[in-house]
């Protein structure tokens, strides 16, 4: 380690639960963000600012005035660029020990493996049901860690599936929501903050389990009401009956889903 | 007296409710009828916590809810 980063991460190395050992871990992974919205923003601040030497950023999405007032790696200038591009920009002036790599394309289950394959960690940031089945069901199949965020309104989630150890997101949602019921992405709020705080924390889990120390979500999830300021944890577990991780499992490879969301007409 | 609370479904405010009911599907019924009886199919499709303890779906239907139970239903968040 040069002595620029020695200076540069020295008050996280005098942390005993991660050194130069962890430091010189953190400098060598490779962890991928999907979607550089409201909570890949802070995650990915987090995860280049503590200098985990690789991250690859997957969003096809370009940046839109409305996706300002949460998504924080975006600037008002921004707006009309690729959201790898902005993000990639603002990182490298963060940190340039970090390596990006941008995938501005939407995933499927044509091209997922190739990307997910290259790395350590994965952090679930997608705001669709398609993704978030795609980017599960890959990291199962292919035995990556992935720490799962989602927020809405004022509520956030949270929870990290080590594969054949945790509960997988399919343990708990055996297939997705039936169309028609869920509300559009669309028409539901979020305010930013909410956003930050799951990302952010997305990041800490993702850092620990690079590093290997402390307890990460696995088994539990946390469950954050901002209105009244209170998280639940909460105890899962493995289904026997998962269609994925279970004892008979039904899924034996990528399935892409297109959920329809509930017309806002009838909202 | 169960004490539930409703989590990112539309309409539903995130309040602590109140209300008697001996199982899963009778709590549902109650909460749709207390803010929007249209949302019954919606509030289906949300996990179901009991005292802190994730309730897997096939042991919603025979689980019974006793005097001071803390339930919370969760809608399926996806936004990032």
């Amino acid at each position: 380690m040069k002595d620029n980063q020695i200076s540069r991460y020295s008050k996280q190395i005098i942390l005993k639960e991660i050194g130069i050992k962890g430091q010189q871990k953190l400098l060598n992974s490779k962890v991928l963000v999907v979607g550089a919205g409201g909570l890949g923003s802070p995650a990915l601040y987090y995860l280049a600012s503590a200098g985990v030497g690789t991250i690859g950023i997957a969003d096809f999405d370009t940046v839109g005035l409305s996706n300002l007032q949460r998504q924080i790696l975006h600037f008002t200038e921004d707006i009309g660029r690729k959201k790898v591009d902005s993000a990639e920009e603002k990182l490298n002036r963060l940190n340039p020990d970090v390596k990006i790599i941008k995938y501005p394309f939407r995933l499927n289950d044509l091209n997922i493996e190739d990307v997910i394959r290259e790395y350590d960690v994965v952090i679930d940031c997608a705001d669709n049901f398609q993704a978030r089945y795609l980017v599960s069901d890959c990291c199962y199949f292919l035995k990556k860690p992935v720490v799962e965020g989602a927020v809405v309104r004022f509520v956030g989630k949270l929870m990290t599936i080590i594969p054949d150890i945790s509960p997988c997101y399919r343990c708990l949602n055996p297939i997705p929501p039936k169309d028609g019921i869920m509300p559009s992405c669309a028409d539901e709020g979020i305010l930013g903050a909410v956003a930050g705080i799951i990302g952010t924390m997305q990041a800490l889990e993702a850092i620990k389990i690079l590093i290997d120390f402390g307890e990460t979500l696995s088994g539990r999830f946390l469950l954050l009401d901002g209105i009244s300021m209170k998280m639940n944890e909460v105890a899962i577990h493995r289904s026997d009956t998962c269609p994925i991780c279970g004892k008979h499992p039904t899924i034996k490879e990528l399935v892409s889903y297109d959920v329809k969301c509930k017309n806002k007409a009838y909202l | 007296m169960i004490q539930a609370k409703v989590f990112g479904v539309e309409n539903c405010s995130n309040e602590t409710i109140l209300l008697e009911a001996t199982n899963i599907e009778e709590l549902m019924d109650k909460i749709s009828k207390k803010f929007d009886t249209v949302l019954i199919d919606r509030l289906r499709s949300c996990a179901v916590i009991v005292n802190n303890e994730y309730v897997m779906e096939l042991d919603r239907i025979k689980m019974k809810l006793k005097d001071g139970d803390d339930v919370l239903i969760l809608s399926p968040i996806i936004g990032g």
